[in-house]
């Protein structure tokens, strides 16, 4: 396996608080890689890192075999991206064009734009654009002078339903039609396992699970039912083996005829249940698991 | 490269109308405003044989120019030094910028941008100056003389027009300076202004009496040093009452990069290390 980016015990601290906590990660070229993990996980801190905007208190980062902070062509975008507001659509283009040394080409301009679909704004002040639009633009900007890598932080926040699925392709052809690696970071767990080939999970700064999506997913095992409840300790301890206390819930591996005897069982041992359902074998799953059912953002 | 970079920032300051305009146009358009109150003043309240006497113009053109780099230039090019300096983190560019194009680089363009700039602001800044003396002198019907012979002239406008450039670049050194260290576009005006005014009130506290015992003075006091750079530059001891003083001037010359170099140099120190988790 070749790997464009590499984490060695990866640690960044601000502080006393470790947003990096030993991470090691290999990345391999092609294809679209996932990074997921609950907010603090230090998936943007990561991205940050391997893009040379801030250094590891310790450990080694490496972006296609050289260390972080020397330049070259890696498209990125680092959470909803923003712009001089005074600038249009193709000025932004055209200003980040010159600064990476690739003279303003106008036909690459107009071609990212349009495969963004921001061609009729084109002219428009970025200063009217809505966060989608901002987003649209990033993920243009990030693809100028055909980089052989992009990083995308969040690349679907604030876009509307038919924006997210025309990114999601965008995404998708990227990888199997123009060769980019592409490494993104998002919360949207579905929408990782439609694009994502491999996926990374982080909690708390280190690494809870790495492997391609199926492997994951076949590794999660079958359907199981999550019960929001009050002290999930308590409660996981009263159903015995088959159940798994997480921060606010518990999940119980049983068959679907097996539930509502459960559920009546503890409603009449006086356990408050305020949200049950079945939490499929997908990634869902597997992020519940391995971050003990955090947020996915 | 540094020559991408530079068209890169040029493009982005001149789609920045407000700033480009404030910022760098403005003073000359003042200056011409100015000039021609001053004229129109002088034009009512001189007497007759007052008015009628002839205008030195090379004399005209370098005060002109010597007079390009005044407060009023300095404090208006500020904000274009500090809509350049700070507007990264203002806007959270860099991290668009830093990963595709190495941190110094993109630091010296935006010193290069802003020297340019400074210096066509001089120039526009002396030459409307100028004309509007000529145009004066020719509506009043003065007689034009060139006192100046043609070596002393050039010598003595390359030098007043090169010191008026430098105190425009030592004020965008220090919004820089300000500007990187504190991210804040408004820290970028504010503290070389409070600078400023503190190293005004140095130079009067501690005036320059005996240049080679006070080189000290001269090199850590901009003002002063930019007064004997610009006499010992000019060659003008040919001027009555100002004699030619090479320590001065090597003083005033090694204040002015001492100064540079604080400024942008001191910027650049900070950006290439600095942490960008957040612009």
């Amino acid at each position: 396996m070749n790997a464009i980016l590499t984490a060695a015990n990866l640690t960044k601290a601000y502080g006393s608080v470790k947003a990096l906590d030993g991470l090691t990660l290999e990345v391999p070229e092609g294809g679209v890689y996932g990074v997921l993990g609950p907010n603090g996980a230090g998936k943007s801190t990561l991205f940050r890192i391997w893009l040379g905007l801030i250094r590891p208190t310790d450990g080694g980062a490496t972006v296609m075999n050289e260390p972080p902070g020397v330049p070259r062509r890696i498209g990125s975008m680092i959470e909803t991206p923003r712009f001089p507001p005074f600038l249009t659509a193709r000025g932004v283009l055209e200003w980040l064009s010159l600064a990476s040394g690739l003279k303003g080409d106008a036909a690459e301009i107009d071609g990212l734009l349009a495969r963004v679909g921001l061609t009729e704004a084109a002219g428009r002040k970025v200063r009217g654009f809505s966060v989608g639009m901002h987003q649209r633009l990033g993920v243009a900007a990030a693809l100028l002078g055909r980089p052989s890598m992009v990083i995308l932080d969040e690349p679907t926040s604030g876009m509307d339903p038919n924006g997210i699925n025309e990114m999601r392709a965008l995404i998708r052809s990227l990888a199997d039609n123009d060769g980019v690696s592409v490494v993104l970071a998002s919360h949207q767990l579905a929408e990782v396992q439609k694009i994502c080939d491999r996926v990374a999970i982080l909690n708390r700064g280190t690494l809870a699970a790495e492997g391609s999506v199926s492997d994951l997913i076949g590794g999660a095992g079958g359907e199981r039912l999550r019960l929001h409840v009050t002290d999930p300790a308590r409660i996981a301890a009263l159903i015995g083996a088959a159940a798994e206390a997480q921060a606010d819930a518990i999940l119980v591996t049983l068959t679907r005829s097996e539930a509502p005897a459960l559920i009546r069982r503890l409603a009449g041992e006086g356990v408050d249940i305020f949200e049950a359902r079945w939490v499929g074998a997908d990634l869902e799953a597997v992020f519940m698991q391995e971050t003990g059912g955090q947020d996915a953002r | 490269m540094l020559a991408d970079a530079i068209a890169a920032e040029n493009l982005r300051l001149t789609r920045n109308r407000a700033t480009f305009f404030w910022g760098f146009l403005f003073v000359p358009i003042l200056a011409l405003c100015a000039e021609i109150i001053g004229r129109v003043f002088m034009h009512n309240q001189l007497p007759p044989e007052l008015r009628a006497m002839p205008v030195d113009m090379s004399n005209q053109l370098v005060s002109a120019f010597a007079e390009a780099g005044g407060v009023m230039t300095i404090f208006l090019s500020l904000i274009g030094a500090a809509v350049l300096f700070a507007g990264d983190y203002r806007w959270e560019t860099w991290r668009l910028l830093t990963p595709r194009a190495s941190r110094i680089n993109l630091f010296l363009a935006k010193a290069v941008t802003f020297a340019g700039w400074a210096l066509v602001t001089v120039i526009l800044v002396g030459l409307l100056d100028a004309a509007v003396a000529w145009i004066g002198a020719l509506m009043d019907g003065n007689t034009m003389t060139f006192g100046l012979g043609a070596g002393a002239f050039v010598r003595q406008m390359l030098a007043v027009t090169f010191v008026s450039w430098i105190q425009l670049l030592f004020a965008g050194g220090l919004a820089a300076l300000a500007a990187t260290a504190t991210r804040s576009m408004i820290a970028a005006i504010m503290i070389p202004i409070g600078a400023m005014i503190g190293l005004v009130i140095a130079q009067n506290r501690y005036p320059v009496m005996d240049a080679a015992a006070d080189w000290w003075k001269i090199l850590l006091i901009p003002g002063h040093a930019f007064e004997h750079a610009r006499l010992y530059l000019a060659g003008m001891d040919t001027l009555p009452g100002q004699t030619l003083d090479a320590a001065g001037g090597l003083s005033g010359m090694a204040g002015i990069v001492l100064w540079l170099a604080l400024g942008f140099g001191g910027a650049l120190l900070v950006f290439k290390r600095q942490d960008l988790s957040k612009e």
